[in-house]
């Protein structure tokens, strides 16, 4: 600092002394007083002083830090010269930590200033943009602005500054009205807060019940009041509803433009203008529509302007709309009969829209004036009525006079073409792993992947296993980079055991872990890593089977795995595991127990003569379990029986009142009686204890319930492709989550539904039910899974139309699933040509929805339509009694009149 | 991230006036580069557009992608968009300011009435005023379009200029011009007929997660699927085709691009059929990703010959509306692969569209610098510097090549088909859905050089 005082040359030492001592100190007050006392040239010489403080200070956020930093923008604001650096000296970053423009030492420093110099840094503060975070110059601006009578700034973000500030709240005082009348900003400003964003709560923010203290309001008094020019601000109005944007701010100067209250006069003049607000947010597409149907009865605007609005209006989706506009169409033909022509053409247009009732009124509507408008409508008429739902097709046919729709119809003794997608292939697994450098990359791909494939996985469980048989030093070698980069560090006892665990395997390769602790492990003898108190089944058998290849890979080195499957859903081919006995019988082999339970549960049922001869040839005692395994058709499917889970109230002790939530459940589930010890080998053999307890008997319980809501559980692909031909079973165990999604409104339960579709095995009720509960779940990709699960099923011929019709019926009518879900979830799959699938399934859920359920629940109409529409393109027959007994009803609900329509298109 | 500022001049903003002849819709232009050269206003069209109201919502759907930013959207990137002569079309492009959707509108011949059409591009002026006067244009009045000033207006002109200045993201620039590259390799997977081409496009999620769907074709509509099955087209973030809502009325038919091999979430185009005229909108993979950073074009940026190719490419192309590989290959005594790869390469710089609906290249030149931007690719740098360095080593065998990187080591493997990959995390994570890793360029560019 000394040095900086010694090259000024010929200026007294002190007052800079004493600025910069009262900067430092951060005494604000003191600042105007000892700059008043300098003169221009000491002035330049401090500012080398503030500029060197102010990099010191910059980092110093403390208490005494921001007091000094206030000081030092006073400071400086007072010694620059120029406005343009006096203007970036005072916006700058660091100072933003408190409004300084309130303090009343800055606005003297500035006040002392020539006016030209106030106003041109008036000026440039005002065009900086606004900062995220930190205080503006408004008042300082203001204050300089106000005094001097300069031209008010136009910038964005002083008005949005002057905008914020009327609404702060600060005690009594006169309405916004009023003071935004004795402003002199306002005739300059008002118009420009129309190109303002984000300022709809704003706008809307009421600051006491007097009229005129709320900004909507007083924009309106002002313009009554001719403060700002009425026709202006009309014009500013709706150009900024035209322009969009947010919809609380839309609504906002919606709220705007009905307290200015434009007359007819004055809307009909903008008449375009009004017209183009039909196209945008509802709310004002409703107040468009108000305005220009008053418009059209006083005359005021030409009667083209109704076909145009029309045709706007008539493709939205809102109902009320539609209907709306129908209604201005009726009044305006009843009106006028020389444009009821025009009119029938503008309600023709509703006959494409989604929703049978706005059909038909527009059909009322044209039959009322069909013969006022003339011959000349008909062809456009015929034309267009092609587009109706086939209900109003005998209605329309009969008023204009030629049969509508009857070209694409099909013949209906030829049947119904059910459109399915096509039956998914299993996908082959590919070839095995050639090479160590491919396997190195195919771990790390496996270990980097948040969900690994089941293609994946086995390939490289596989591949270590070929590999370390082929060369173990080049292995190791090339896992290198690998395990650098995801070292083995053990499961936590608190996690399932995943795929990610085959680290274990590479582990043991390298040789990190010794023989004795692997040879340990097997079989869950002593500690293992890979076992803890959290596994799930599932998790248990996968930490067999990869301590089995830990132990494989150091000791037996056989030459590859059994278990490894044939395509990517688990399955394995019995062809392609006698081969590989073969093979190991060959190379004078045992396979491992868990290797090779694994690939029982693998083969599927079914094999053919020529693996059976082979398998018979097969001398080791495993090739006789596996020929008798395969003779035997291996384990059986479980029978599922239904139970009517509802626990109610229970037991209070031990569990929190909050954690009580299955109390209320009431599910339908499945029971199974569980394989027990399982089925027996020609020498004695059984399953390992891991793979019988994947198949243990379940039936719904309180544990069940709260074990499926337990973190670990979380049914992946990988679970599936443990047991690849036996979805009833993993049906039954995964019901209780699938419910959850429908009934307590989980994510992410039917992520599971394809997979189980897709895999093998008969699908029972407990199929059947996962699909149901999938179709009524509460998020739509879960419902969109469900969708996918009952097409491929349809596809693949295992569904049963009738189960899964009166398992729904059941389910709805005991409130689990929702007729909005579920007509939502059905509506998807017969839009793309599944309708004889979807009736079979409506078909025979009728009775259930209807029989216990009161006509008003939600979505019952929607179903009863879908159902209505279904049964007509598939020519479905025979009355169901529910519906009969619904259509016989009084009223003309929704739900009547579809049930009605249902009747009599199965009367024939 | 770096930032260029661009800067616009136009004569006068962009406006719908009301003449003796009814309206007309005069776009600005600004200085861009046609094929005498680089000039100041050009002008492209004077004629009348064939259907004004779809017209005028599809220029607004334009603008509005220019406008938004469907990630993250705080930040509002108001760019202009570009428009492009061809000769026998005209084409507006934009490109979002989250760098996820690019959309194109091309008004045929069909669409336009009037004298010939130019060749060139440049920007266009797009502000409130004009946005709000194009909201207004009724389906009755015939409109007339001026894109760009006349020769009169030119010479007499002494007002003050419309200038603009706006910082571009170089991210942004290389995005624009590598969604040419992504949408090379798309077929038509579907084509929905109006009304169901409505009922989906309504069906679609408004706000939103922004998370990746897939659908399906089944019969004549798209069915949502949870899983890419074969034949599905990925459907990333469907919030952003609300841009498609103006138009929806006016649409003939819906049509869908896609890559066919789908495992990851790709990207895709959806294009709407007008009445002589096409608004395409291409959808980067992620919602919550950009267009740039694909690394498409990085094999075709690292060889050593595809410079040169791409310089004697450029002196032959003059603004065609389709490319034609073959003829060029003719004309320059190139093999059509090396033209290819100088097209891609071209691609990169901003001087070459695809149109996914005539599936050919058309020549157009970004008005922006984008020249540096293959130079300033960080994975090719990063490669060309572990070259210099000397960190590749070739193993016996020719499959495997061994990349030192500081204190240990990452394997790259060629395949029987030539692909290479390599064991470092980054490829794990992507598996080429991003272009080769830093090795696998390393090492080819040592192959290249060594062979």
């Amino acid at each position: 600092m000394s040095v900086v005082e010694e090259t000024v040359v010929g200026v007294a030492p002190e007052p800079v002394a004493d600025l910069r001592a009262a900067v430092r100190s951060g005494s604000i007050e003191a600042i105007p007083e000892l700059l008043a006392g300098l003169d221009k040239a000491q002035r330049r010489a401090c500012l080398t002083t503030l500029k060197e403080l102010r990099k010191e200070l910059r980092d110093d956020w403390s208490h005494t830090g921001v007091e000094s930093k206030g000081a030092l923008l006073v400071a400086g604001a007072g010694c620059h010269p120029g406005p343009a650096g006096a203007a970036a000296w005072i916006a700058g970053g660091d100072f933003t930590s408190r409004e300084w423009a309130r303090y009343p030492e800055l606005h003297a420093v500035v006040e002392a200033q020539p006016q030209d110099w106030q106003i041109e840094v008036a000026a440039r503060l005002a065009a900086r943009p606004t900062r995220a975070w930190g205080w503006s110059m408004y008042l300082l601006i203001e204050a300089v602005v106000r005094r001097t009578g300069c031209a008010v700034p136009t910038g964005e973000s002083f008005v949005r500054d002057w905008l914020n500030r009327s609404v702060d709240r600060g005690g009594p005082r006169a309405t916004l009205a009023d003071r935004l009348r004795t402003d002199a900003f306002t005739p300059v400003l008002l118009p420009l807060l129309f190109e303002l964003a984000d300022v709809g709560h704003t706008l809307t923010f009421r600051l006491s019940p007097r009229p005129g203290d709320v900004w909507t309001e007083a924009v309106a008094e002002l313009a009554a009041a001719g403060v700002v020019d009425r026709a202006t601000v009309i014009d500013c109005c709706l150009a900024r509803l035209l322009r969009g944007g947010k919809p609380a701010d839309q609504r906002a100067f919606l709220e705007v433009l009905r307290a200015l209250a434009p007359t007819p006069e004055e809307y009909a003049a903008r008449a375009r203008d009004v017209v183009a607000l039909l196209d945008g947010l509802s709310v004002i597409a409703g107040h468009a529509q108000e305005v220009l149907a008053e418009l059209d009865e006083a005359g005021l605007i030409e009667p083209e302007l109704l076909t145009e609005a029309s045709a706007v209006v008539l493709f939205r989706t809102e109902k009320k709309l539609v209907r709306a506009q129908l209604g201005w169409l009726e009044r305006a033909a009843r009106r006028a009969p020389e444009r009821s022509g025009p009119v029938v053409l503008a309600a023709a247009q509703a006959f494409g829209s989604a929703d049978p009732g706005v059909q038909e009124r527009a059909l009322n509507v044209v039959a009322r004036h069909l013969t006022a408008a003339g011959e000349a409508v008909l062809p456009e008429l015929r034309f267009a009525a092609e587009a109706l739902n086939p209900v109003h097709h005998r209605r329309a046919g009969e008023l204009l006079g030629a049969p509508v729709g009857g070209g694409d119809d099909h013949d209906p003794d030829a049947g119904w073409n059910e459109t399915l997608p096509p039956v998914p292939e299993p996908r082959p697994l590919g070839a095995p792993i050639a090479s160590a450098a491919e396997l190195a990359e195919e771990l790390s791909a496996l270990l980097a992947a948040e969900e690994p494939e089941v293609a994946v996985f086995e390939r490289v469980l596989d591949g270590l296993v070929r590999q370390a048989h082929l060369d173990r030093t080049a292995l190791v070698e090339a896992l290198e980079p690998v395990r650098r980069v995801h070292p083995w560090h053990g499961v936590g006892r608190w996690q399932d055991c995943k795929p990610r665990d085959i680290l274990y395997v590479a582990a043991a390769v390298a040789g990190e872990t010794p023989p004795h602790r692997l040879w340990g492990s097997l079989g869950n003898k002593g500690h293992s890593q890979l076992r803890g108190r959290a596994n799930t089944v599932h998790g248990t058998v996968l930490a067999a089977r990869l301590e089995e290849a830990a132990w494989q890979v150091t000791a037996d080195r056989p030459p590859y795995l059994l278990a490894t499957p044939t395509d990517s859903s688990g399955a394995l081919d019995a062809a392609v595991l006698v081969e590989r006995l073969a093979g190991y019988e060959k190379a004078g082999m045992t396979p491992g127990k868990t290797d090779l339970c694994a690939a029982l549960l693998r083969v599927g049922p079914g094999t053919d003569t020529d693996s059976q001869r082979a398998a018979e040839a097969l001398g080791s005692p495993a090739g006789r379990w596996v020929a008798h395994w395969l003779r035997t058709g291996g384990l059986p499917g479980q029978p599922s029986e239904r139970v009517l889970f509802a626990p109610g109230r229970g037991s209070q002790h031990g569990h929190h009142y909050g954690e009580r939530w299955w109390e209320d459940v009431r599910r339908v589930a499945v029971a199974q009686p569980g394989i027990g010890a399982g089925p027996k080998g020609p020498d004695g053999e059984r399953l390992g204890p891991e793979f019988r307890a994947l198949l243990e008997g379940t039936e719904p319980s309180v544990a069940r319930v709260r074990k499926v809501g337990s973190w670990p559980w979380w049914p992946t692909a990988q679970w599936a492709a443990m047991l690849p031909w036996h979805r009833e079973e993993l049906a039954a165990r995964w019901l209780d989550h699938v419910a959850a999604g429908a009934d307590r409104d989980e994510r992410g339960a039917g992520r599971m539904l394809p997979v189980l579709a897709e895999a093998g095995g008969p699908a029972g009720l407990a199929v059947h039910l996962v699909v149901a509960y999938g179709l009524g779940a509460r998020h739509t990709e879960d419902r969109t899974a469900a969708v996918d699960a009952l097409l491929v099923l349809a596809a693949r011929g295992d569904l049963d139309g009738e189960l899964l019709g009166r398992e729904l019926g059941g389910l709805a009518a005991c409130g689990t699933v929702k007729p909005t879900r579920l007509a939502s979830a059905l509506a998807l799959a017969a839009g793309t040509g599944a309708y004889g699938t979807v009736w079979s399934v409506l078909g025979a859920a009728l009775p259930g929805l209807l029989g216990a359920a009161e006509p008003s629940v939600r979505g019952l109409g929607d179903l009863l339509g879908l159902a209505a529409d279904c049964a007509r393109r598939t020519g479905a027959r025979g009355p169901v009694a529910e519906v009969t007994a619904t259509a016989a009803k009084d009223g003309s609900s929704r739900v009547v009149k579809e049930a009605r329509a249902l009747r009599d298109v199965l009367a024939g | 991230m770096t930032q260029s500022a661009h800067a616009y001049a136009y004569l006068r903003p962009s406006a719908v006036l009301d003449g003796a002849d009814g309206r007309r819709l005069d776009l600005a232009t600004s200085g861009g580069a046609t094929p005498l050269g680089a000039a100041a206003n050009p002008r492209f069209f004077a004629g009348f557009l064939a259907d004004p109201a779809p017209a005028a919502a599809a220029l607004l759907a334009v603008a509005d992608v220019a406008a938004a930013r469907y990630f993250q959207p705080r930040l509002r990137a108001s760019l202009d968009p570009v428009v492009t002569a061809n000769g026998d079309r005209l084409r507006f492009e934009s490109f979002s300011g989250c760098c996820g959707v690019y959309a194109r509108l091309d008004v045929l011949g069909a669409g336009l009435d009037g004298d010939e059409i130019g060749h060139g591009t440049t920007n266009v002026d797009v502000n409130n005023p004009l946005r709000e006067a194009l909201t207004r244009i009724g389906p009755a009045d015939p409109l007339h379009l001026a894109v760009g000033p006349d020769a009169l207006e030119v010479t007499t002109f002494d007002g003050p200029l419309v200038e603009k200045k706006v910082p571009l993201p170089e991210r942004w620039l290389r995005g624009f011009a590598e969604t040419q590259v992504v949408a090379a390799g798309f077929e038509l997977r579907a084509e929905l007929p109006a009304a169901e081409a409505v009922r989906f496009l309504r069906s679609l999620p408004r706000g939103g997660r922004g998370s990746v769907g897939w659908v399906v074709p089944a019969g004549r509509t798209l069915r949502p699927t949870t899983r890419p099955v074969p034949g599905a087209v990925c459907l990333p973030g469907a919030e952003r085709l609300a841009a498609l809502q103006r138009v929806l009325r006016h649409a003939l038919a819906l049509r869908v691009y896609g890559p066919l091999s789908a495992g990851e979430s790709t990207a895709s185009a959806w294009e709407a059929v007008l009445p002589g005229m096409r608004l395409t909108l291409t959808l980067s993979p992620d919602a919550s990703r950009g267009f740039s950073g694909e690394g498409g074009v990085l094999d075709a940026l690292a060889t050593g010959t595809a410079e040169q190719d791409a310089e004697l490419v450029s002196v032959l192309l003059a603004w065609e509306p389709r490319i034609e590989v073959g003829d060029l290959a003719e004309q320059s005594g190139l093999s059509p692969d090396r033209v290819r790869a100088a097209l891609t390469r071209l691609g990169t710089a901003g001087q070459i569209g695809y149109d996914t609906a005539e599936a050919a290249y058309f020549h157009r030149q970004l008005p922006y610098d984008a020249g540096r931007a293959e130079a300033a690719n960080p994975r090719l740098r990063a490669a060309r510097a572990l070259v210099e360095a000397g960190a590749v080593r070739l193993e016996e065998g020719g499959a495997t090549a061994v990349v030192t990187v500081e204190d240990h080591i990452q394997r790259v493997r060629t395949d029987a088909a030539g692909r290479m990959s390599c064991t470092c995390l980054w490829w794990a994570k992507y598996r080429g859905g991003r272009g080769p890793c830093k090795h696998a360029l390393a090492v080819g560019m040592v192959r290249e050089s060594g062979a």
